[in-house]
């Protein structure tokens, strides 16, 4: 077992400082196999200069990300569709939506 | 998402190398119970480093608490739990993460299963289910080393009766007068307290990878749907 693995979660700190939505829920679809799931639940390698997350089943890369100080690199091309759900109106402003539900 | 300064308002012992970090951040907007910050640390010579750690409160809106384990070879923990006083403070990034995270909304019943520092996030959603008195099911399944190493020991016992419940198994526990459960969380305990429910229990593990990913594949074997076991994995080099 790779102990060295992690997953997506890990990631989410600095996709949030890219996307404005939530990615740990983001759905992804491996443009390799074709196997849908939350971007949380992708496989994360992060002992690298960057990140990588794979699908966990085909290990296809889905997405590297490689920062420097003042500039990001993103490949994506390992993912054929990204799905992100969006603030309503009503809350666009509010940057936890959920925290005040019911 | 921006950078915030937290102060520390209490530095809380909680095992040898376990410390939480009760933090005030103006403009706080909450949390959600199982989600993490990121903390940044800035040497003077512009050199720094980021680690995430689970929030370990239940979701408040004037604080947070996070549990920090040192790794001695970390760059991080060490400062964190031993070199920071009361009025400190530290770069914060969050709250951080959807995906891991227990709603007051649920109705089904869950299961949580913590490995060492894995215990975190899922402290925050049981103190959160206590603090709301819910009514569903919630059971605590930690897996700690020693005795020693067991986190909010005291704080779980109280916590735990009526829709609550805690057991504690330890995997390294040398001969002692322990009279709980001793061993690795295995198939056998599993499958009895999975029986009752398989068709509508949430799962959510967390701990190091091998934890996770033996734990997650033996729930998935006994029947449960693999979209309600949540994971999340800590990595060698996750908490440093």
């Amino acid at each position: 077992m790779d102990t060295a693995r992690l997953d997506g979660n890990v990631a989410a700190g600095i996709l949030a400082d890219i996307f404005q939505p939530e990615m740990t829920i983001a759905i992804t679809t491996c443009a390799n196999c074709g196997a849908v799931r939350p971007l949380g639940e992708l496989f994360a390698y992060v002992r690298a200069p960057g990140v990588v997350l794979r699908c966990p089943t085909c290990e296809a890369a889905l997405l590297r990300l490689v920062q420097t100080p003042g500039r990001t690199w993103l490949d994506l091309r390992g993912t054929s569709v990204l799905q992100m759900e969006l603030a309503g109106p009503e809350d666009a402003d509010d940057s936890n939506p959920r925290s005040e539900m019911s | 998402m921006h950078w915030l300064v937290a102060t520390v308002t209490e530095t809380i012992p909680e095992t040898v190398e376990a410390v939480s970090l009760a933090l005030e951040i103006p403009d706080w907007t909450g949390h959600r119970a199982g989600q993490h910050v990121d903390v940044r640390l800035t040497a003077e010579d512009g050199y720094s480093v980021e680690r995430s750690y689970s929030i370990a409160s239940a979701p408040r809106s004037d604080e947070v608490e996070l549990t920090v384990v040192r790794i001695d070879e970390g760059e991080v923990s060490p400062y964190l739990t031993t070199g920071l006083e009361v009025g400190d403070q530290i770069e914060i990034r969050g709250p951080i993460g959807g995906y891991f995270v227990w709603e007051k909304a649920e109705t089904r019943p869950v299961l949580l299963l913590g490995g060492g520092s894995g215990v975190v996030p899922l402290m925050a959603m049981f103190r959160y289910h206590a603090q709301l008195d819910h009514s569903t099911q919630m059971r605590l399944i930690y897996s700690a080393r020693t005795e020693r190493d067991i986190l909010y020991k005291e704080e779980l016992t109280a916590l735990a009766g009526g829709h609550r419940d805690v057991l504690i198994t330890l995997t390294r526990e040398p001969v002692s007068p322990w009279s709980g459960r001793r061993g690795r969380i295995d198939r056998d305990l599993l499958s009895r307290i999975t029986k009752p429910f398989t068709d509508d229990l949430l799962c959510f593990i967390c701990g190091p990878t091998p934890f996770v990913e033996a734990t997650a594949d033996l729930l998935i074997e006994l029947g449960l749907q693999p979209a309600m076991v949540k994971t999340e994995r800590f990595g060698p080099t996750g908490g440093g």
